[in-house]
């Protein structure tokens, strides 16, 4: 289970540009199921995604992850968290232009510091999931839509995290690329692999894959529950 | 061939009154015009030359050359003092951004300085080291032809003369510490201003 309580965040603290994203937020987040958080742009589900994902931290309230307090934890120890708990599947990809689909996938596991060799052969195992053994080498410049999304979902999968997180992961994406993305989330959950979604696509929160929705607004939960 | 006097005259057949080339010293410096001008007039075909006029000659002969170099060794070293300026005083926005997703996707500050820290050394060292190489081989192996022309001049020594390979490490610190030193360094800290950023900004 992770567990956010009493969440508030707020950015620019102290300037004229001060803005509070979210505001006393408590939500637990059951795990080997989907959650979806749905609202509209500004809603605060992109903020809370990066609280619970351990990418930031919150300006108060706390947030734990199978009982352990994690909110509180330096910064080595919440990259740790990040690391080997959650994979990230970023809106834009967010894969890194000039190197390879393949070193693009590796490139979470590089800092584990685990055997090149060992790691490859798991990146390639990880690519040809998603039928993308052939395109291991292409740069990520020369993949299409379809393909960078499927390179970031086995790059968020290489470190076999627990977690995986996707903010608007449909964003970008056509009617058929979509239904591809929900269809790969579901085989992760099938196999025990907790979701965590952040969309206002009615593909994503609609579909069958959602076992629970988090609808946001104003940077509050306004309704959780069974989707409709 | 180096003879001494009694050889070379054997050898030529130069008379014992008679010279290529005297050297004549004289005591009172104010009186070197005077005297020149007395050897002129007693003897016109001679061409007496003062010692001012050798080191006057010999510096309008190699200054403007060394002058030349020192302005192509300005541009190459302002071109480096541009390009570190230019490192240290930022990233690029596609270098920040790949320092966001690394930190993103599970890296520390650490490992990024450490990434950042090897992808200094090994692009500086490279160039160092292949500026060494290439410099070598230009001076020892081809003789300098770039720069013998300028150095030596066009038509004043004729003989060819080859350098002995030589290497001194003294200089070759001091430019290793004046160039992959200062690179590693202006790469190092804007990458560690980009990466003590929070990872969720790559997410907003």
């Amino acid at each position: 289970m992770i567990s956010a309580r009493d969440i508030t965040k707020v950015f620019n603290a102290g300037r004229p540009s001060e803005y509070t994203a979210l505001r006393g937020v408590s939500l637990d987040v059951r795990l080997k199921e989907t959650t979806v958080l749905k609202g509209p742009s500004g809603s605060g589900k992109t903020t809370l995604l990066a609280l619970l994902g351990c990418m930031a931290r919150p300006t108060s309230g706390r947030i734990f992850l199978d009982e352990r307090e994690i909110t509180s934890l330096p910064e080595r120890f919440l990259t740790e968290v990040r690391r080997s708990t959650f994979g990230f599947v970023f809106q834009q990809f967010n894969l890194i232009k000039g190197i390879s689909a393949l070193e693009n996938v590796m490139a979470p596991a590089y800092p584990t510091g685990e055997k090149y060799s060992l790691l490859r052969k798991r990146a390639l195992e990880t690519l040809e999931m998603f039928d993308l053994g052939k395109r291991a080498e292409a740069k990520v410049e020369w993949l299409s839509g379809g393909e960078a999304q499927r390179v970031a979902i086995a790059r968020a999968l290489i470190n076999r995290p627990q977690v995986i997180i996707a903010d608007e992961p449909t964003a970008h994406l056509d009617t058929r690329l979509a239904h591809e993305f929900i269809a790969i989330m579901a085989r992760l959950k099938s196999e025990g692999t907790t979701i965590i979604l952040a969309s206002h696509d009615p593909i994503v929160y609609d579909s069958p894959l959602a076992d629970r929705v988090v609808e946001m607004r104003d940077g509050q939960v306004v309704h959780e529950g069974e989707p409709a | 061939m180096l003879l001494s006097e009694e050889d070379y005259r054997d050898f030529s057949g130069l008379p014992a009154d008679q010279a290529t080339d005297l050297a004549l010293r004289v005591r009172n410096p104010r009186e070197y015009a005077t005297i020149a001008e007395k050897i002129t007039r007693l003897y016109p075909d001679t061409r007496p030359i003062l010692r001012s006029e050798i080191l006057r000659t010999y510096d309008a002969v190699f200054g403007w050359r060394s002058g030349l170099l020192v302005v192509i060794f300005s541009g190459a070293a302002l071109a480096f003092a541009i390009f570190a300026f230019d490192k240290a005083t930022g990233l690029s926005a596609e270098e920040r951004r790949e320092i966001g997703i690394l930190k993103a996707i599970g890296w520390e500050t650490s490992d990024i300085l450490a990434m950042k820290f090897w992808e200094g050394i090994a692009i500086s060292l490279t160039a160092f080291l292949a500026g060494i190489i290439l410099a070598y081989a230009h001076v020892f192996l081809t003789s300098s032809p770039l720069f013998a022309p300028v150095l030596k001049g066009w038509s004043t020594l004729y003989p060819a003369f080859r350098l002995t390979p030589f290497l001194d490490f003294g200089q070759i610190s001091a430019l290793f510490f004046l160039t992959v030193v200062p690179y590693t360094v202006t790469t190092i800290v804007p990458s560690w201003r980009a990466a003590i950023i929070d990872p969720d900004t790559v997410m907003r």
